[in-house]
């Protein structure tokens, strides 16, 4: 996936969480945006950009501190990815509810 | 009178924009209510997270690797929203462990000249465990037909939030490729080296693991300019000196462990002006472990020192990728006279998302590359090497690639085809 199409995703997942009209909204959706923000930049620097849905959560957050080791990001941007992965399926989800996936 | 006119204007605008706002304002009794349910439910999600919150609850429940599980009747983006606040709880409250195992595996056929045909194939898991985002265990093997080898092992523990102290047997911070770009998957020529890692003619034979220790730690600036760093000390490197019987002159770190002779020590230092380019930095220096499993008449007290450096930069736009290396060896010989070994290579690769279906998976790659190097008969060696290649991913995750090599020595001539895939 582009940079482009990583850059509308987290906009509509940014929208989504901001059209909820939560005051707390805010923080989680531009934590979100920053993340996917940090994941096209960074991932694609060495290698094709993995699937957000294709890990579970557990798995993302290893991962993650493994490619913020690697790759020298920093915590914050690392927790942001984890916010952005774990939005991002959840949205992905929320389009299709109580479809079966598959961890 | 023109005035009057724009005051009168001024004023129409001005009640205009009023009577939107009030008329935004308004709400049907039916959006009234849907709103003062969804409050409803926000507050019983708020209560729901400071109960788990207080009871140190929060945490990601994962279902049985493999199982099939039916997704939550997720509804509404307002749920969405509160969940991404419970993520980030538990993100900031570092309450969670990370387990995952990930890996690559890759078959290839050459035929190189005067070698014909030769098929090998590698499996390479790796596995991951993470504690509170603050240690990281990494341990990987590498399957080939010959056996199982200990691929890299090491911990990192985040110390501070810009110092993290690795430790084990790690990819060595010197230059990119090692680190970086080595794994089949990721090389964009697939399990061919970049030219000063050639296992024939490069200044290391292959990409380098280490055992010893490093402290690394990154830095982002308000202008979003990065830098990055790393310090190491490892065991020493193995030298295949042209004493021995492999006429080639490379540095082999991992091999060999011996007290008889002092560490290597070194760095690199990676700047980056913009979240696309990097600029890299490396040295490092020590003394050379003499093959004594090849020739075991040269003494390791000799303590031959070596000294090396290397610059690495990469730039991507888009899906277009440019990426280089030079690096320069001075060493002693056996004799104690000084050699020296240097050469590069840029390579660029574009995939071509920009098409439309089945073509935006090709990716076309051209690298270039030059090693020169002088011998301890005062011979000279220079070697250049020009590569084209052509992948195509399946997926992110699937690759297959054709790829041919030519070198001005010539007996390095291939055509090797490679499928490698990633999980």
């Amino acid at each position: 996936m582009t940079t482009t199409a990583w850059t509308a995703n987290a906009t509509a997942i940014s929208l989504l969480l901001l059209f909820a009209g939560h005051a707390h909204a805010d923080d989680a959706a531009q934590n979100a945006g920053l993340g996917a923000r940090v994941f096209a930049e960074n991932c694609s620097r060495c290698h094709e950009s993995p699937d957000p849905a294709s890990r579970s959560s557990q798995e993302w957050r290893a991962i993650s501190v493994h490619m913020r080791v690697i790759a020298e990001i920093s915590l914050a941007d690392q927790r942001n990815v984890l916010i952005f992965l774990r939005t991002y399926n959840t949205i992905s989800m929320t389009r299709t509810p109580g479809s079966a996936v598959t961890h | 009178m023109a005035y009057a006119r724009h005051t009168v204007s001024a004023t129409l605008i001005l009640l205009a924009g009023f009577a939107t706002g009030a008329m935004a304002e308004e709400q049907t009794p039916q959006t009234a209510d849907q709103l003062a349910a969804l409050k409803q439910r926000i507050d019983a999600l708020e209560q729901q997270i400071k109960l788990l919150q207080e009871s140190a609850q929060i945490q990601v429940q994962s279902p049985p690797a493999g199982a099939a599980v039916t997704a939550p009747p997720v509804t509404s983006a307002a749920e969405s929203a509160l969940e991404a606040r419970v993520w980030k709880l538990e993100a900031e409250g570092q309450t969670d462990n990370g387990f995952s195992v990930g890996g690559d595996g890759d078959v290839t056929v050459t035929r190189q000249k005067g070698l014909g045909y030769t098929a090998s194939a590698d499996f390479n898991p790796i596995f991951l465990f993470s504690s509170k985002d603050t240690f990281l265990f990494v341990a990987e093997l590498n399957a080939t037909q010959n056996g199982v080898g200990l691929g890299q092992a090491w911990v990192a523990y985040t110390a501070l939030s810009h110092v993290i102290i690795e430790a084990g047997y790690f990819p060595i911070p010197f230059g990119a490729y090692s680190e970086r770009y080595s794994p089949t998957w990721i090389n964009k020529f697939s399990n061919l080296a970049p030219t000063p890692y050639n296992e024939d003619y490069g200044v290391f034979s292959g990409d380098q693991t280490i055992d010893g220790a490093q402290v690394r730690g990154d830095w982002t600036a308000s202008t979003g300019v990065r830098l990055n760093y790393h310090v190491f000390v490892a065991a020493p490197p193995v030298y295949n000196g042209p004493d021995n019987a492999d006429p080639d002159n490379r540095l082999s770190f991992g091999a060999v462990n011996t007290t008889h002779v002092p560490p290597t020590v070194g760095g690199r230092v990676g700047f980056l002006p913009q979240p696309n380019a990097e600029i890299g930095l490396s040295a490092m220096a020590g003394h050379i472990i003499n093959n004594q499993t090849v020739d075991p008449t040269i003494d390791d007290s000799q303590r031959r020192s070596f000294a090396a450096v290397a610059i690495d930069g990469d730039y991507h736009i888009q899906r277009f990728i440019i990426r280089g290396e030079i690096v320069r060896l001075d060493y002693q010989d056996p004799s104690g006279a000084r050699q020296h070994t240097q050469g590069g290579y840029i390579e660029v690769s574009r995939r071509l998302s920009d098409l439309t279906g089945w073509q935006s998976g090709f990716e076309p790659t051209l690298r270039t590359g030059r090693m020169q190097r002088s011998l301890s008969d005062n011979g000279f060696q220079d070697v250049s090497e020009l590569g084209v290649g052509l992948n195509y991913y399946f997926t992110s995750f699937i690759r297959s690639s054709l790829m041919a090599i030519a070198t001005s020595a010539h007996d390095e001539d291939q055509i090797s085809f490679n499928s490698t895939f990633t999980f």
